[in-house]
């Protein structure tokens, strides 16, 4: 709500300084001659302002480049970990809860659904790969070693299990097969637990729909790592047909669809939403902003961060303009008591200085945006190590990514402009303000 | 006249010493240019089908345009022919290709699906028959110099040494085996094992000699492979 307030009181103020800017350059293009002299006449000094303008505009616009790539970065590495951009269940299975149970609520005509979305003109087109996939749990066990834990398992299409977890990376091995149908991928930290790796032998105890235990020997054919702690240490993969066989059922827990482009999420889930209730089908769905809560967390702490580093920056930037003109109506009094001696009146006088701060901001945003994209270029030749973000184990190359999006390049323009109009309002009072007698004697 | 003669033998061994490695420098640029020429010999007369052209493309292409074509047109050639295991490790391999490609552009994402769908189909291709030796040496030749964090040496390792315990070897790919193993072993930190291969290699018939030279480097495509390997994959598909 209040950066939105924000928003719109800077694209006001921003929108008055570029129509007083072009109005004058329209009817008055004296004062800006008089402006430009002006600010010349005191190089130094507007330099070293202008200077501290495009820093603090590279900055933002530097950092809040590497904060959309964190970002887009983060959402992506969520999405493409498993979860996918929408998730539909069976009704009733949200409410569930653990795996277990979850098992009561199953999908029983998963190709009938898939071909339904896959042939729906708006949703079809956009998914870039659809599955289904099981969920169960159990224990897992390497005899030999006398090891066994708890292992949460999903059952997954193979080839579309590549597209849908491509940043779950395989450390050891292979991912799963068509061909090998019994073989398995283990996480990570199931594998340092097992102390088991490639080819070697476990046991799998489950529980199925049914109530029933079934067991099975599998051999390891990959070891993989997410880079979520949590999902390493308890997860397994085996192909959808060997999880069915397993536990003696067709159903799957849920389908997993991956879309084309992510900011299509919304418009398809409105659609699926549709689907649902036209052909009654007794189906719930999430997208996968309601399933990723690190994401969310790590998105509001950053949020929280920039917030204040560009209020710092803004702070700094108003009191170095102000500070310039407050100085330039100093040392001009006689020059300004001229000038109402001459006729202009105060609003003139006004405007003049306002003037001023502004081409200072518009100078200052021209550079601050270019200066940026050249410094960001630099930096993406080869990225920043970053440290992993909260839960997860693996770190990460940070790019600026600048050129995704126009709000970076709008608080880009709008910190040097909104902050030069915000600083040139009290100079501009006071120098409107002097009495021509007394300016006169000013020494 | 002593001081002489030893000057005389100084020079000779100097000579001697200098000249070995510039001998075995330049046998090893006319192995290169041979199988070059090789291979450039079967380009010409085995582009017959579709199918082989794209293969020869796989294996001597670098623009990333002709490998994507290349790729496209084995991908189709899959479809309609599921049972040509070639088709899909070279596939795979064009995959893999173009992963690199993507990876150096730094578009990660992309290198990451790519990455995955290669091995997918090197893997296929090798386990949908795993008595035809070529598939296996051929997932074995990609997985020795894939980057070690991609965890794919084990797997390298284990196909080696059923090369090696296999009878159907043609004896001139032993350098080249024991060149790949080494190198699979060295990924995996089994350094001890992959010196012992590595020192074994100038004995090995192949070229083990040359091949010892190269250090860890990619091989190119060398003669004993084009004629044991890439040649009757593409007779078989003419």
């Amino acid at each position: 709500m209040f950066t939105t307030t924000l928003f719109y009181i800077s694209n006001i103020i921003m929108a008055y300084a570029l129509i007083l800017m072009f109005y004058t350059c329209l009817t008055r293009p004296t004062d800006v001659r008089y402006t430009l002299l002006s600010l010349i006449k005191q190089r130094r000094r507007s330099m070293v302002t202008l200077l501290a303008i495009i820093m603090g505009g590279i900055a933002v616009f530097i950092f809040g480049g590497f904060v959309q790539y964190s970002f887009w970065q983060l959402k992506e590495q969520t999405i493409r970990t498993n979860i996918g951009h929408i998730q539909i269940y069976k009704e009733g299975y949200l409410e569930s809860g653990s795996p277990t149970s979850s098992l009561k609520y199953t999908i029983s005509n998963y190709d009938e659904i898939k071909s339904l979305l896959m042939n729906d003109p708006q949703i079809g087109p956009n998914i870039k790969a659809i599955t289904g996939q099981l969920s169960f749990a159990g224990i897992i066990s390497q005899y030999e070693k006398g090891v066994s834990t708890f292992f949460s398992g999903v059952g997954i299409e193979p080839e579309t299990s590549l597209i849908l977890g491509s940043l779950d990376r395989v450390i050891s091995g292979s991912d799963l097969s068509r061909i090998m149908t019994h073989q398995i991928t283990i996480g990570s930290g199931v594998s340092n637990l097992l102390s088991a790796g490639y080819n070697d032998w476990v046991d799998m105890l489950v529980v199925n729909p049914n109530g029933g235990q079934d067991a099975m020997s599998t051999q390891i054919r990959g070891v993989f790592q997410s880079g979520i702690k949590e999902y390493d240490e308890t997860s397994i993969k085996m192909p959808l047909e060997t999880a069915q066989r397993l536990l003696q059922t067709k159903d799957i827990t849920k389908i997993i669809i991956l879309l084309n482009d992510t900011e299509q999420t919304q418009n398809v889930i409105t659609n699926i939403g549709k689907l649902i209730k036209q052909h009654n089908l007794p189906l719930e769905y999430k997208p996968w902003n309601e399933l990723a809560l690190y994401y969310h967390q790590v998105v509001n702490l950053f949020e929280g961060i920039f917030f204040f580093i560009k209020s710092i920056v803004s702070i700094i930037v108003v009191f170095m303009i102000s500070n310039t003109l407050m100085m330039n109506v100093i040392e001009r009094t006689k020059e300004i008591a001229t000038l109402r001696a001459l006729g202009l009146t105060k609003h003139y006088i006004r405007r003049l200085f306002v003037l001023e701060g502004i081409t200072i901001g518009i100078i200052g945003s021209i550079l601050s945006v270019s200066l940026g994209i050249i410094i960001a270029e630099l930096i993406n030749i080869h990225g920043v190590p970053m440290p992993p973000s909260p839960g997860y184990t693996k770190g990460y190359l940070a790019f600026v990514l600048w050129n995704e999006g126009y709000e970076l390049f709008w608080f880009s323009c709008a910190l040097p402009l909104v902050t030069a109009v915000i600083a040139s309002i009290i100079p501009a009072r006071k120098a409107s303000n002097l009495i021509i007698a007394e300016a006169f004697r000013f020494v | 006249m002593k001081i002489k003669q030893f000057i005389s033998l100084l020079l000779f061994i100097s000579y001697l010493w200098l000249h070995m490695p510039l001998s075995s420098a330049q046998e090893l640029r006319e192995y290169m240019a041979d199988s070059q020429a090789a291979l450039d010999h079967l380009s010409q007369t085995m582009n017959t089908t579709v199918r082989n052209r794209n293969i020869i493309k796989i294996n001597t292409s670098t623009s990333l345009s002709e490998l994507t074509q290349a790729t496209d047109a084995l991908k189709l050639s899959i479809e309609q022919h599921p049972n040509d295991l070639f088709a899909k490790m070279y596939y795979g391999y064009g995959l893999l290709f173009l992963s690199s490609n993507y990876q150096q552009n730094k578009n990660y994402m992309r290198a990451a699906e790519l990455s995955k769908q290669g091995f997918f189909f090197i893997d296929e291709a090798a386990e949908s028959k795993p008595e035809d030796w070529r598939l296996r040496y051929l997932r074995a030749r990609m997985d020795s110099f894939v980057p070690a964090e991609e965890g794919r040496c084990i797997i390298a390792i284990n196909d080696l040494k059923q090369l090696n315990n296999s009878q159907q070897i043609p004896n001139e790919l032993n350098g080249i085996i024991a060149y790949l193993y080494s190198n699979a072993l060295t990924l995996c930190q089994q350094l001890d094992e992959a010196k012992k291969i590595s020192d074994q290699l100038p004995e090995l018939s192949g070229h083990g000699n040359l091949l010892f030279k190269l250090k860890h480097v990619v091989p190119f495509l060398t003669q004993e492979e084009i004629t044991n390997i890439l040649q009757p994959i593409l007779e078989g598909g003419k």
